[in-house]
């Protein structure tokens, strides 16, 4: 059995590696662009940066204003994720545990089928109307509206599926509907909140088309709005540039790291329940 | 027995004004943000107007004029569908494949199955600047690496060659979220029972038969909903190739989301915008339909 294996063992192997190192290169030459000087890039493209400049992330992080649009990248996504995570836990209790209701599952769940971009034109004008283009609320709130039907679409069977016993024995003790959804429901939804907590996170950490078109005040863009200027502000400094995609690379990849199993539950969530 | 039914009643409306409002604001955000939206588009799509003056209703004239008149349209829808194309028949299987490899690997499972999900978490802006640093025509290592190994037929420049510019913007989303698809299946084919797999073995079943007549029918499921993602995905792409090329030269790459974009947002033409962006709903609601057809026929033949 062995030696009949080892010849693909070997070429399995080899497959894998490769692709591999095609997943991780571009990453790795990117990061090695970030320590050389423009003039190094042009001149040797793959060769390691021979005195590695370190300048290049301190004047990224100075020029490209990088604090304001990092924090302004975190308050949006934590808003968001706090004001969905809040509503869409309080509809899926009410649509599992009180109505048990098909019907008003299957609205939420038109709501996943639609793409955002096959109906942003209407929603940019309503919020034109009600005068929240270019404002933190006006963002946060696009974020918030954009995922709450596919949270709602994740909790709703997940709640279902915890047993009405206890709910049931903490009625007859007298509590409310309130303080069992408080008490009970969520501390038991903890797995299934988490994992939307998680996809809402990094939708919204990623999401450049709805602030493109959301926000352009220079003090409101995001991190990736800023990534997304680079291209024409710096335009020949490719060391900057890549200074400045490796600062938003590296936190992304150390929270892959720690938080891997978390990630990709969040992100793979709706797929896996079919 | 009266006081009993009415504190029943009272009971009953206290839980039913709870219910309602605990469930009333999620609702009213998705159905005012969303569902209205949906709707509107549908009229605005009938409409020629610019956003401020006065809307005129011309009917059908839109989509008319974008299958008929539009010198960028039909090359537009032709591109996201060679997009889609490519989901499926590169991505997919290439995805299917190395899922199929880690699956049948014990030593180094977990970094495998790490770093080919590491494109998958970091944003599309990004990877598409990311790209169009690699694909530069005088430093990027794409041109390069055909100059050290001798293929000068190979160098182009990638983002403005009308002929190469659409795999240089439809290849880094292939790149990114292959991951995305592997560890789905690679969750499937995990989720067979072990005896199945080792009985096919017994029987004389090699790598490739097994694969084929354990593996891709036991994850089926798996296949159906990768299949609805890659294709959804691909029609509303917009971050990558925007941040790379703007769709440009004139509209090579440019796909149904950039035209969209355009039309409404730089060119101010809020009805053909919709139109677009209409036909971007119709497609992405018959492709999810078709799909689902097709897997509940090959499911009823079991």
């Amino acid at each position: 059995m062995k030696g009949r294996w080892k010849p693909f063992t070997v070429l399995r192997y080899a497959v894998l590696i490769v692709t591999a190192v095609l997943t991780l290169y571009p990453l790795f030459w990117i990061g090695i662009c970030s320590l050389k000087s423009s003039e190094e890039i042009y001149g040797s493209p793959f060769g390691l940066p021979k005195n590695p400049e370190w300048e290049n992330y301190a004047e990224s992080w100075l020029a490209a204003d990088i604090p304001v649009h990092l924090l302004n990248s975190i308050l949006y996504a934590s808003a968001a994720l706090a004001v969905v995570v809040v509503l869409s836990s309080m509809s899926a209790y009410i649509i599992a545990k009180v109505w048990k209701n098909k019907g008003i599952y299957n609205y939420y769940s038109l709501g996943i089928m639609i793409p955002i971009n096959a109906i942003i034109i209407p929603f940019i004008l309503i919020f034109r109307k009600v005068g929240i283009l270019n404002t933190r609320a006006g963002i946060i709130l696009a974020f918030i509206v954009t995922n709450l039907a596919f949270s709602i679409f994740i909790l709703v069977p997940f709640m279902a599926g915890l047993p009405d016993e206890l709910e049931d024995a903490a009625r007859i003790d007298g509590c409310s509907r309130l303080m069992t959804f408080v008490k009970i429901v969520l501390p038991l939804s903890k797995a299934g909140l988490s994992t939307v907590g998680t996809f809402v996170l990094i939708n919204c950490w990623n999401d450049l088309f709805l602030s493109l078109l959301i926000v352009s005040k220079q003090t409101l863009i995001t991190l990736n709005q800023v990534c997304y200027n680079m291209k024409s502000q710096y335009a020949a400094d490719y060391g900057l540039i890549t200074a400045t995609v490796m600062i938003m690379v590296i936190p992304v990849i150390i929270c892959y790291a720690l938080f891997q199993k978390q990630i990709v539950k969040g992100m793979t969530a709706g797929s896996v329940k079919g | 027995m009266n006081q009993k039914n009415s504190n029943r009643n009272g009971r009953n409306m206290k839980t039913r004004m709870f219910s309602l409002s605990f469930h009333f604001p999620a609702f009213v955000l998705y159905t005012v943000f969303l569902i209205l939206p949906m709707l509107t588009s549908l009229y605005f799509s009938l409409l020629k107007w610019d956003g401020i003056t006065a809307a005129r209703f011309v009917g059908m004239k839109n989509f008319v004029d974008l299958f008929v008149n539009d010198r960028y349209f039909k090359k537009v829808l032709l591109n996201t569908i060679k997009s889609m194309a490519a989901g499926v028949c590169i991505q997919l299987p290439l995805a299917l494949i190395l899922a199929y490899l880690v699956y049948r690997t014990t030593r180094g499972f977990h970094f495998f199955q790490s770093v080919y999900f590491v494109p998958v978490v970091i944003s599309a802006t990004v990877i598409g600047l990311m790209f169009s640093l690699f694909f530069n025509p005088s430093f990027g290592p794409v041109n390069a690496f055909f100059q050290a190994v001798g293929l000068e037929r190979f160098i182009k420049n990638w983002l403005t060659d009308p002929g190469v510019v659409l795999f240089s913007v439809i290849m880094p989303g292939i790149w990114q979220y292959m991951g995305y698809h592997f560890i789905i299946f690679l969750a499937g084919m995990q989720s067979i029972p072990k005896e199945i797999m080792e009985s096919a073995y017994i029987d004389g079943a090699n790598s490739v038969t097994a694969f084929f007549h354990i593996v891709i029918p036991n994850i089926k499921g798996m296949i159906q909903v990768c299949l609805v993602i890659c294709l959804t995905g691909s029609i509303k792409t917009f971050d990558i190739p925007y941040l790379m090329t703007q769709g440009g030269p004139g509209a090579e790459s440019t796909f149904l989301s950039i035209y969209m974009y355009k039309e409404a947002f730089v060119d101010s033409s809020i009805g053909r915008g919709t139109a677009v962006a209409v036909c971007m709903l119709i497609l992405a609601l018959a492709v999810t339909v078709l799909v689902n057809g097709i897997f509940v026929f090959l499911n009823r033949k079991d």
